[in-house]
């Protein structure tokens, strides 16, 4: 299997999650509003990724970094190819196994505000995904929603608090909290550090680490920043113009 | 080189901060002259935006009050909130903000908004706006002819903020603000952005602020600099002095967050990133050092009294009990 992908792996280690030729294209509209064209935002793009490794993927703006990202969480749906994750291959899963599949990939965004309600408190927010998936009793989630707290060190008194009353490093600990509640093996981090001030960027960092090593997590590290994705990751992709190479 | 602007004690504050003592901006001083950079370096909620708007004379309407002294080529302008900006003050001045598409309008052609500003400023008939719009366009790398027609929304980030560039520079400002102009950029862009900015100050002998969070972009381009932390000046001088041997407990944990391009997972065999601990404090009054929680080397009058400022033997001069009393 891992032969096919397009970086190859080690035979003996089964990738977590094995991208095959995927390709997504969207429909835009002209400036005159009716002309539509086709936009390609990549094109037959693979690469695996292995249990407990943090690939970083880097490219500038507009290359097609978040819109794979959103294909591997199923937000969008690609044109062409295969996306395995631990066997299964997601695309062609029906809706209820697809409901579980979901559980195990994670996407955090970049900007904190805007992923969040701002009408929620964080007890509502970090809660949210135990809800819909039904984690358990009331107080089941409760106690799971003060554990997330403190594994992403909030202190408990946070959880009255609403999006706008904590600073952009806090907001972004409630995103991972929420991201960490089903006990994903792998999470999506699309620019989550880039909005951030420099000391809240290696706080922010040294938690994802921290969690990786505590949980066994995997990373897809999403950035434009160089420097950063050098720094975290094991293993750097580069997308430029939907066209994704791995660098050395 | 002439000064352009003198700022001594300008403070200011917020109205929906319960305590009525509680500042946003305290006891700022400092000069910029023409030809000079001055970077201001601070981190989110430190009062950088809120300089920048006290300058420009565009503080919001919570502002509860903003005192001190600003003289803008030797004359002195206030401080406080205005109904309308003087066009003078609005030509003198300009800020670039971080968000380019958000200052352009989205619903106007891009050359059209420069030529707004040169019909505001200048008596020049249609052609002769219209011929200076593109040349200045052309003059920061916007070549395409197509760029004069277009609107905001199709064109990249960097032409935008290119385009504000333009707008700023229209107005023919003795100083330009630009408050974090490259936060929503990539790399690549930024070195560019930062590269113009920098030709057009030694070009055009205007005064720069440029205003940041990431220290990494003033190396190499800023001539002074002025760390604000909660609301103060907590370190300023020679760009190559503060970062060379910062004085200041946290400008030296700030600059010790700078990432090596180097740095790599393997090369820190898996150790985890330099960080500042703890968080900035909230606008409320504090008593002693606002740094006081967070600081390695505080000492027992850190938190009972403010620090004093003092003067280094070269132009620098910090905010901090360590340096004497």
């Amino acid at each position: 299997m891992g032969t096919e992908s397009g970086i190859s792996s080690p035979e003996a280690a089964e990738p977590l999650l094995s991208v095959r030729k995927l390709t997504l294209t969207y429909q835009a509209r002209e400036a005159d509003l009716r002309t539509r064209r086709t936009v390609c935002a990549f094109s037959e793009v693979s690469f695996a990724l292995r249990q407990g490794e943090t690939l970083g993927l880097i490219g500038a703006s507009g290359c097609g970094k978040s819109s794979l990202a959103r294909c591997l969480v199923l937000l969008e749906r690609p044109d062409q190819g295969e996306i395995w994750f631990d066997g299964q291959n997601l695309l062609a899963l029906k809706k209820v196994e697809l409901l579980s599949a979901r559980r195990e990939i994670q996407l955090i965004f970049q900007d904190s505000l805007t992923a969040l309600n701002p009408q929620h408190r964080v007890a509502e927010l970090v809660a949210e995904p135990l809800v819909i998936h039904r984690w358990g009793s009331r107080e089941g989630i409760a106690k799971r929603t003060l554990e997330l707290l403190d594994q992403v060190e909030l202190p408990a008194a946070f959880l009255t608090r609403r999006p706008h009353e904590l600073s952009g490093g806090e907001r972004q600990r409630v995103a991972i909290a929420r991201a960490l509640a089903l006990r994903p093996r792998l999470l999506i981090l699309d620019e989550a550090l880039s909005a951030l001030d420099l000391s809240t960027q290696g706080q922010i960092a040294n938690l994802l680490l921290d969690l990786r090593d505590k949980f066994s997590l995997s990373f897809l590290f999403i950035s434009h920043d160089m420097g950063l994705v050098k720094a975290i990751a094991d293993r750097v992709c580069a997308m430029r113009s939907g066209q994704l190479t791995e660098l050395q | 080189m002439s000064k352009v602007l003198a700022v001594h004690g300008l403070e200011v504050g917020y109205s929906d901060s319960v305590d009525t003592s509680a500042y946003a901006l305290k006891g700022i001083s400092f000069e910029v002259a023409s030809g000079e950079i001055l970077g201001i370096l601070g981190e989110s909620g430190c009062g950088k935006t809120t300089l920048a708007r006290a300058l420009a004379g565009t503080l919001p309407k919570n502002t509860r009050h903003a005192t001190g002294s600003i003289e803008l080529e030797g004359i002195s302008v206030s401080a406080g909130v205005h109904k309308k900006q003087s066009n003078d003050r609005a030509s003198k001045i300009v800020v670039i903000s971080q968000e380019p598409s958000a200052s352009l309008n989205p619903v106007i052609r891009v050359g059209e908004q420069i030529a707004e500003v040169y019909r505001a400023n200048n008596r020049w008939d249609r052609t002769r706006v219209r011929e200076e719009a593109r040349a200045l366009l052309a003059s920061l790398g916007l070549l395409d002819k197509e760029i004069y027609n277009a609107y905001p929304h199709q064109i990249s980030g960097g032409q935008q903020q290119r385009v504000t560039i333009a707008q700023a520079l229209a107005a023919r400002p003795a100083l330009l603000i630009a408050d974090e102009p490259t936060a929503s950029l990539d790399s690549e862009t930024e070195t560019s952005i930062v590269k113009l900015l920098k030709d057009l100050v030694v070009k055009r002998r205007m005064a720069l602020i440029f205003i940041t969070h990431n220290p990494g972009i003033l190396a190499n381009f800023a001539e002074r600099t002025l760390i604000l932390y909660a609301g103060r000046v907590i370190e300023y001088g020679s760009l190559r002095d503060v970062f060379a041997t910062p004085l200041h407990p946290y400008t030296s944990a700030l600059l010790g967050c700078i990432r090596d391009p180097s740095d790599s997972i393997n090369s820190r065999n898996g150790e985890r990133f330099p960080t500042i601990p703890g968080s900035p404090p909230k606008l409320e009054p504090l008593r002693g050092c606002s740094f006081v929680s967070r600081c390695p080397q505080r000492l027992a009058v850190c938190g009972e009294q403010q620090p004093p400022l003092v003067h280094s033997a070269s132009e620098q001069s910090v905010e901090c009990f360590l340096y004497g009393n």
